[in-house]
Formats: structure tokens, C-alpha cells, sequence
């Protein structure tokens, strides 16, 4: 699994932790950083530059910093 | 900046041009209608004063030819009496005088000796040489000439009527006269006008003038005025101020609108000038007029006041319902508009494809990009899910 599947895995475990709106929070994370978090797959390549704009994008929505 | 923003911009934009425009063509209408009231009571003003001049000579020709058929004073003057003349007419003319305002009798020799043979008014003065304009206009034409006539020190009225013997031969001429100071309270009484004579200096005599102000006890005001001197008024503040006035020299025909002025007392009066001509229609003065416009001014104040009122407080009453109208049926419903879009927008993003968006169902502008976008969202949600279920295996 690549780094940038378990970063979108971590966001869904915050979100269910905080009993957040799954979709609607991921949504808002996917307009931040420009790319859906739903077509992310274990499979799917890592991109460095992808990965830096979710966790800036994580940080904003969320308030965490991202460990993946 | 929002478009709601902008269009109030706009609109007040609109609002404050509108308002602009209207205070301009009010004003527009407050020129137009002083300039109506002064040119109407300039008009009132010469046309009194011509009529006034008119009856004045009609009485002071009819008052001639009762006199010159009365044998009392054509005998002495076909004998040359002098002293005769003079004794038989001084009865007569101070009746005259105290009655009728005639301020000069003369009895004149016929054209070659052109001489003043009496002044009844003036009786030791005589045998000098008759030169002015009404006289000559008579003697030349043999009939009745009519005028006013500018002295060295005063302008009368005067008319010369050929003087007859008992057999219809002319024998001379007969003048009557009066001074016209008395016609500044005749136009007062009939127009409610403060007037004020000016005459003109170039053909007076500034010696004389000095002479007859000292002899009436009053300050002598030749110097006062560059071209004029002003010789009577019916209000001493008009009299102060005519002789501020420039450029009265230009005056036409038609006469002339000087402006319109408040006074201290609060009202608003208009000054205007016509020419006043001799008896060969030269001018030789200035008649000067205030007519008080102060209801004028009110009145068009007050409607002015009224109509901007009216205008401002239906431009504020269209303003607030253009703007509660764009917002109701706009801007409120793009805000709801925008937060769903947004919402479900980021939805999709967020991986929930099964999301739709419920159009208001409102058939116009914005219901149709509603339906459109309820029919794209549903499209992409489709397309996204049957990506991602692909990309997933």
C-alpha cells in the first residue's frame, strides 16, 4: 500500500473518531487539495506533490498533521 | 465586490445623476420664470410710463386749446403787451400749476425771430432764442409737436401747439410744460414699482445742476454715477442703488433686465431699465425700476421644495423595491443556490455519488441553470462512481 492510500485511510479513521460526515469532510479535503480522495486505491502510485497538498489540505480541514 | 453590491452602487449612482438633474432643470425653471417676472414688470414699467406720458400731453394739449382761444391773452400778445400778458396769465397759471402739475407757460413769436416773448412761470426772463426740439418741430410743420425736452438741470414734458389770431392766422405759438418727478409717484401708484429717473449728463449742465440741489437743499449727486445723474426716486435705498449700478450706458431700446436682489428685508426684488427718448426720440434718460418678486420667489421655492421632495421620495420608494425584489427573487436564492451547490459538490468530491440536487422547479433564469445543474451533477456522480468502481478492481 502507498503512502498516499494509508494518508486518505488515516483521514477516514479521524473522521469516523470525531463522528464527522465522511463524505462531506473528505469532499472538502478533495477541493483543497485538488484531487479525489474516493479514487484513491491501495494501488494507486504514490505522488509526492499529491501527498504534500493533502497533508496541507488535512492540516486546514482537519486541524492535524497527517503521519503518512 | 458582489453584484449586489454593485447594482446598489449603481442605483444610488443613478439616484444622485436623477437628483443632479433634477435640481438643474429646477433651477433651469427658477431662471426661466424670474427672467418672465422681470422682463413683465419691465414691460409694465415703459408701457406705464408711455401711457403716462401720453395722458400727460393729451391733458396739456387740451388745457392749450382752451387757452388759446381766449381773447383775455391773444389781444396783449397781437399788441405786444408783455406786462398785459403776463398780468391777464398769472391768475390762470397758478391755477394751473396747483391743479394740473404745469410747470411752464410760454408764449413764443412766430419762426424768424424764434424768440420766448413770455415765461409766464418765469416772467422776467424773455426774448432769448427758442432752439429746442419741440418748438422747432411745430414751427417747421405748423402743428401741435409733443415731447420730452432735456434741460440743463431737468427734463419736462412739453407740448407746443401753433397759437391762432381771430382770424385763423398764426400769430405764434403757445407751450405748456411740466416737469415729469411727478411721474415716478404716478407709476408707483399704478404698479406698486419703486422707479427711479436717471438722466443723462452728457447734455447737462454740472454747474447748474449743483445750483438747483443747493437751492432745494439736497447733496449734489453729480458725481455719483459715471454717465447718469439721478434725478428723483421713490425710495431712497433704490437711489443708492441705482447709482451703483455699471454699464447702464448700454442700455437698448428694449431695455434692460439689471438683475435680481435680495434685500436685507428678506425680499427679492428685480431691477430693470428702459431708455426714456425726447420729443425727437433720442434718449436722454433712464427710467429705472424695482418690482418686489418676492411671491414669485416663494412660490417657486416652495414648489421647488415640494417637487424635489416628492421625486426623492419616490426614487427612495423604487430603490427599495428594485432592492427587495432582486433579493427575493435573485440574490437570496443564488446564496441558497450557491451553499447546496457547494454542498453537494463537495459531496461528490467526497466520494458520496449517490447525491442529487433538487431544483425549486421556478421557470425562469435561474430555475433553468438549476435543472441544468441538477441534470449535471447526477451525470458526474454517475460517470465518478463508474470510475471509481473500475479503478477499484
Amino acid at each position: 500500500m502507498g503512502r498516499l492510500y494509508d494518508a486518505v485511510a488515516q483521514i477516514d479513521r479521524i473522521c469516523q473518531d470525531r463522528g464527522l460526515d465522511g463524505a462531506k469532510t473528505k469532499g472538502e479535503i478533495s477541493m483543497r487539495c485538488g484531487f479525489f480522495l474516493a479514487i484513491i486505491f491501495p494501488h494507486t502510485p504514490d505522488d509526492n506533490e499529491k501527498l504534500d497538498k493533502l497533508r496541507e489540505a488535512a492540516q486546514t480541514v482537519l486541524g492535524v498533521s497527517l503521519t503518512a | 465586490m458582489s453584484i449586489r453590491f454593485k447594482m446598489i452602487i449603481g442605483i444610488v449612482v443613478v439616484f444622485v445623476l436623477g437628483i443632479a438633474a433634477l435640481g438643474f432643470f429646477l433651477q433651469q425653471s427658477y431662471t426661466t420664470r424670474v427672467t418672465a417676472a422681470a422682463k413683465s414688470a419691465l414691460g409694465t414699467a415703459s408701457t406705464a410710463f408711455a401711457r403716462l406720458e401720453k395722458g400727460e400731453a393729451d391733458k396739456l394739449s387740451a388745457t392749450l386749446i382752451g387757452l388759446e382761444s381766449n381773447s383775455a391773452f391773444r389781444d396783449p400778445f397781437l399788441a405786444g403787451n408783455r406786462e398785459a400778458l403776463n398780468a391777464a396769465a398769472q391768475p390762470v397759471f397758478a391755477g394751473l400749476k396747483a391743479q394740473h402739475r404745469i410747470t411752464h407757460w410760454y408764449f413764443e413769436s412766430l419762426p424768424g425771430s424764434s424768440t420766448v416773448f413770455l415765461r409766464v412761470h418765469r416772467p422776467e426772463q424773455f426774448g432769448d432764442e427758442l432752439k429746442r426740439k419741440t418748438y422747432v418741430a411745430a414751427s417747421e410743420g405748423e402743428t401741435q409737436s409733443a415731447g420730452l425736452e432735456l434741460g440743463k438741470t431737468a427734463v419736462a414734458l412739453r407740448v407746443v401747439r401753433p397759437y391762432y389770431g381771430a382770424d385763423d392766422k398764426l400769430i405764434g405759438y403757445m407751450e405748456l410744460g411740466q416737469e415729469i418727478d411727478s411721474f415716478l409717484e404716478d407709476i408707483k401708484e399704478q404698479t406698486g414699482d419703486e422707479v427711479g429717473l436717471l438722466l443723462a449728463k452728457e447734455s447737462m449742465d454740472s454747474s447748474g445742476w449743483a445750483d438747483v440741489a443747493k437751492k432745494n437743499g439736497k447733496e449734489n449727486n453729480w458725481d455719483a454715477q459715471e454717465d447718469f445723474v439721478v434725478a428723483g426716486s421713490t425710495s431712497e435705498v433704490l437711489a443708492e442703488e441705482i447709482v451703483q449700478t455699471k454699464d447702464l450706458k448700454s442700455i437698448g431700446a428694449e431695455g434692460k433686465v439689471l438683475g435680481v436682489f435680495e434685500e436685507e428685508d428678506g425680499t427679492t426684488e428685480t431691477r430693470v431699465a428702459f431708455p426714456i427718448n425726447d420729443a425727437a426720440g433720442e434718449p436722454i434718460g433712464l427710467m429705472v425700476v424695482a418690482h418686489d418678486i418676492t411671491a414669485v420667489v416663494d412660490e417657486i421655492a416652495s414648489t421647488r421644495v415640494r417637487m424635489m421632495g416628492a421625486i426623492i421620495a419616490m426614487m427612495v420608494v423604487v430603490l427599495g423595491v428594485v432592492i427587495v425584489l432582486m433579493n427575493a427573487l435573485i440574490f437570496s436564492r443564488l446564496s441558497h443556490m450557491i451553499t447546496d451547490m457547494e454542498t453537494i459538490t463537495t459531496r461528490v468530491a467526497g466520494g458520496d455519488y449517490a447525491v442529487s440536487y433538487t431544483p425549486t422547479g421556478a421557470n425562469d433564469e435561474i430555475g433553468k441553470f438549476e435543472r441544468f445543474y441538477a441534470d449535471f451533477i447526477t451525470m458526474v456522480g454517475g460517470a465518478l462512481k463508474q470510475l471509481s468502481e473500475a479503478m477499484k478492481q
